[in-house]
């Protein structure tokens, strides 16, 4: 009967609306005793955006993007990307590899908690190294180190090149180059650093230093020729 | 062929802070004249050089480890007293 049919049916589907309502609830408290249950401190593995892009392809502000939605899985790509240059900067203000390494570190965390500050300009390297900068400054100046970048030179054990065994006149020229960079008066040293070492243009290197270009240039070319005759007095 | 430019005309041509023109013409005079391709070579290792300088030996994966478990706990504590 079409009737009995009828009821029939709208019982069927009151049944199932019933059916799903609890299997929604169910899940929605089941994620959520999971949720409560899970470490806070629980890193989430993923290692894509989410539209799919593979996390160690996308750019810095995109990375930077993700990790000020809270995604610590983004901002440790960023910290693989750039752990190196980080360090190396940090060890050419204080010299030690050690606490170069513990510099890059307090960098990378207070630029996690500072993270809301960036501004997505393409300028991520400028923003990391502005802070390592500064992180290495006042460190020495709380030590009271007065030079601004306490390069010193490094024995070749410490953190020397691999290729110093096969290549010792290329090894000996660069202990000699690091000798002469070492006598540099501080701006100068920093700026050459900056340039070649960091590969930054001028202009970036003037938001870092908080220097004209022009003056950044003079102080590249004058300590490129200062270089060279500190190396051709030392020959 | 153009008299041999000074060494910071040189350093400038190295430094690509020259005009694209006068980058042209440099370039042409250091590859016919030996004393300057000498000169140019000499700035060019230099560079390289300053470039190589200070790379360090870092376990990157350990390092990245420390940093993001840090982020959990915000250990700003003072890296002068960690350090101590």
């Amino acid at each position: 009967m079409p009737s009995c049919e009828h009821a029939l049916a709208r019982g069927q589907t009151g049944r199932h609306r019933r059916d799903a309502t609890a299997f929604w609830f169910n899940t929605g408290a089941l994620l959520g005793v999971l949720w409560f249950a899970m470490p806070k401190g629980a890193c989430i593995v993923q290692r894509e955006t989410p539209t799919g892009a593979p996390l160690g392809e996308t750019t810095d502000d995109d990375l930077m993007a993700l990790a000020q939605a809270g995604s610590q899985e983004a901002f440790g790509v960023l910290v693989e990307r750039h752990a190196r240059r980080v360090v190396r900067l940090c060890r050419r203000f204080v010299g030690d590899s050690d606490l170069a390494a513990e510099l890059a570190q307090a960098t990378w965390v207070d630029l996690w908690f500072r993270r809301g500050q960036y501004r997505p300009d393409g300028q991520f390297v400028v923003w990391l190294i502005t802070a390592a900068r500064n992180r290495c400054r006042n460190h020495l100046r709380r030590r009271g180190v007065e030079r601004k970048y306490a390069l010193t030179v490094v024995a070749p054990d410490d953190g020397g090149s691999p290729e110093q065994n096969d290549d010792p006149l290329g090894a000996d020229r660069r202990l000699r180059v690091r000798d002469a960079l070492a006598r540099l008066p501080d701006a100068m040293r920093e700026a050459l650093l900056l340039r070649f070492a960091e590969d930054l243009r001028y202009e970036e290197m003037a938001k870092i230093v908080r220097s004209g270009e022009s003056t950044l240039r003079s102080r590249v070319h004058h300590g490129l020729q200062r270089l060279r005759q500190l190396l051709e007095k030392n020959k | 062929m153009m008299p041999c430019p000074n060494e910071r005309t040189l350093i400038r041509l190295v430094d690509q802070a020259l005009s694209l023109d006068e980058t042209e013409r440099l370039t042409e005079h250091v590859s016919v004249c030996a004393v300057c391709r000498q000169q140019d070579n000499a700035l060019r290792t230099l560079i390289a050089d300053v470039r190589v300088d200070g790379e360090v030996e870092l376990n990157v994966e350990a390092h990245v480890r420390s940093v993001v478990s840090r982020l959990y706990v915000r250990d700003t504590s003072d890296v002068d007293e960690r350090v101590a």
